[in-house]
């Protein structure tokens, strides 16, 4: 029999029509028994449904012939034959470079006027001229990967934007290193200082570029591995306040996944406290 | 042409078949790409990052995939990267970004706002605008892309534990913070059960 904690997480995949038959009738079951978790179910539901009310908004004007444009830049940069004037445009200033186009492109302008039907691919109105310089620089400035920033190896404080949801009392940040994060991109780790839990104490938490970092702790008995290991309650959605010691050593049949124990593996010596959220429901994944 | 052959000849630097594909896809894009970054300015040079990203890729684009799939990774990415980069800015003290975020939250509603669906719609845009990033992005992928768990693992490359505990964190943090104005969650008992009933039907009927 599960309890309310345990159906607190199945509510959402309930909502996205994620479950089994078998879940999703254990979820009505007992969400006709329990009050608190058909209150939970109906807000659940509620957003699902105010999101689906969002409207879409239309793209901007000029939007696609902008895009044209600057695949038209790519091209032309791509094409042998435009190699020399693309290595005239690089030692050309580039506002130099632009007034030439633009003045060019007015020289044509009247002629284009006269034409009916003027395709709108020609490289014609000043705006297009414009755009067109503008982007030919952006295409081969962004022709290296976008990552390829240098980070100062030595430290450095940061203002790190605290998001409402979290509170973070004092937002100064000191970066560690660079890593590589589940989805791919790479995130600096450092330490905030913030209020562990209901006691208010100050404590120093393991935090990236974007806020605290939450990490996810999966297999049975993680809630209480948690709580039992100086664990503090967060917030009411399930995170935790763990000390950083106890994610290290974890017992066989609770683990993070890879990405997750990296990012672990890259804390600063100083944080001692991480946000956890422990998932008592999905298999721990394998290494 | 339908889609795949409108791939192929763009392959071949057909541009009017390319032009075709981005008209095909931009608004879906641009949309995501909007709820992601939360400016409209933003959200176009994320979506035409994204364009280019694919224009560049198509060589290497596999036949089997789904370019759907595949663009919103793009548009995914370019979102977070364009994220990052303002989030730079603004460290760097640069007063213009700090109002790109303000702007999204402090915005008093106009008198047409007042119609209360209105009302409702910019208190969820602004909750969606504030949630962190990693949890924005699978939330906006599930609610407004209607995107499965599995296709948000293919779009975002994480396991199928982090997706579901994040859209489940996701919403709680919406929710928390709707609940907060104080007025979002009053509805009749009866309508909210009616919900529960028919939204999870949808899917698990098939």
């Amino acid at each position: 029999m599960k309890n309310c904690e345990e159906f607190a997480p199945l509510l959402s995949a309930f909502v996205d029509g994620e479950l089994t038959e078998e879940e999703r009738a254990e979820v009505l079951a007992h969400v006709s028994e329990c009050e608190e978790c058909g209150r939970l179910l109906g807000e659940l539901t509620a957003l699902h449904a105010a999101l689906g009310e969002l409207e879409d908004e239309d793209v901007p004007a000029g939007f696609t012939e902008g895009v044209m444009a600057a695949v038209r830049a790519e091209k032309a940069a791509a094409k042998p034959q435009a190699k020399k004037r693309s290595a005239w445009r690089r030692w050309m200033p580039m506002a130099a470079c632009a007034a030439i186009i633009a003045l060019a492109a007015a020289v044509t302008i009247p002629q284009m006027d006269q034409k009916t039907g003027s395709d709108s691919a020609a490289p014609a109105a000043p705006e297009n001229a414009q755009m067109y310089a503008a982007d030919t620089f952006d295409a081969t400035a962004d022709a290296s990967a976008p990552d390829a920033e240098e980070e100062p190896a030595e430290q450095r404080c940061e203002t790190v934007q605290s998001s409402p949801y979290y509170a973070a009392l004092d937002s100064s940040t000191t970066g560690s290193g660079m890593a590589k994060t589940a989805d791919g991109q790479e995130t600096e780790y450092g330490c905030e200082t913030a209020a562990i839990g209901e006691s208010g104490e100050e404590g120093s938490l393991l935090a990236a570029w974007y806020g605290p970092v939450v990490l996810e702790l999966y297999g049975a008995g993680a809630t209480d591995y948690v709580t039992e290991n100086g664990g503090v309650k967060a917030d009411d959605a399930g995170a935790y306040y763990v000390p950083i010691g106890a994610l290290r050593e974890l017992p066989e049949n609770l683990a993070m996944t890879d990405a997750q124990a990296e990012t672990l593996a890259l804390a600063p010596a100083d944080a001692e406290w991480v946000i956890v959220c422990p998932d008592d429901d999905s298999e721990a994944p394998q290494p | 042409m339908n889609e795949s052959e409108l791939i192929q000849a763009a392959r071949g630097g057909d541009e009017a078949a390319f032009e075709q594909l981005v008209r095909l896809h931009e608004k879906k894009i641009y949309n995501l790409c909007l709820r992601m970054c939360g400016s409209s300015e933003d959200a176009a040079e994320a979506a035409q990052d994204t364009f280019l990203a694919l224009w560049r890729g198509l060589e290497g684009f596999r036949e089997d995939a789904a370019l759907s799939t595949w663009l919103y990774r793009l548009a995914s990415n370019a979102c977070i990267d364009l994220l990052r980069r303002n989030k730079r800015a603004v460290d760097g003290v640069s007063l213009d970004d700090e109002d790109v975020h303000l702007e999204v939250r402090d915005r008093a509603p106009t008198p047409e706002e007042h119609v209360e669906g209105r009302e409702t719609q910019r208190l969820v845009r602004e909750g969606l605008a504030a949630l962190p990033e990693d949890y924005r992005r699978v939330l906006v992928l599930r609610e407004l892309h209607q995107l499965s768990y599995a296709e948000i693992c293919e779009v975002t490359e994480l396991e199928l534990g982090t997706v579901k505990s994040r859209i489940n964190r996701a919403r709680l943090l919406l929710r928390n913070y709707l609940a907060a104005d104080g007025n979002f969650f009053e509805k009749p008992a009866s309508k909210v059960t009616e919900c529960n009933q028919t939204v999870g039907g949808e899917r698990n009927a098939i």
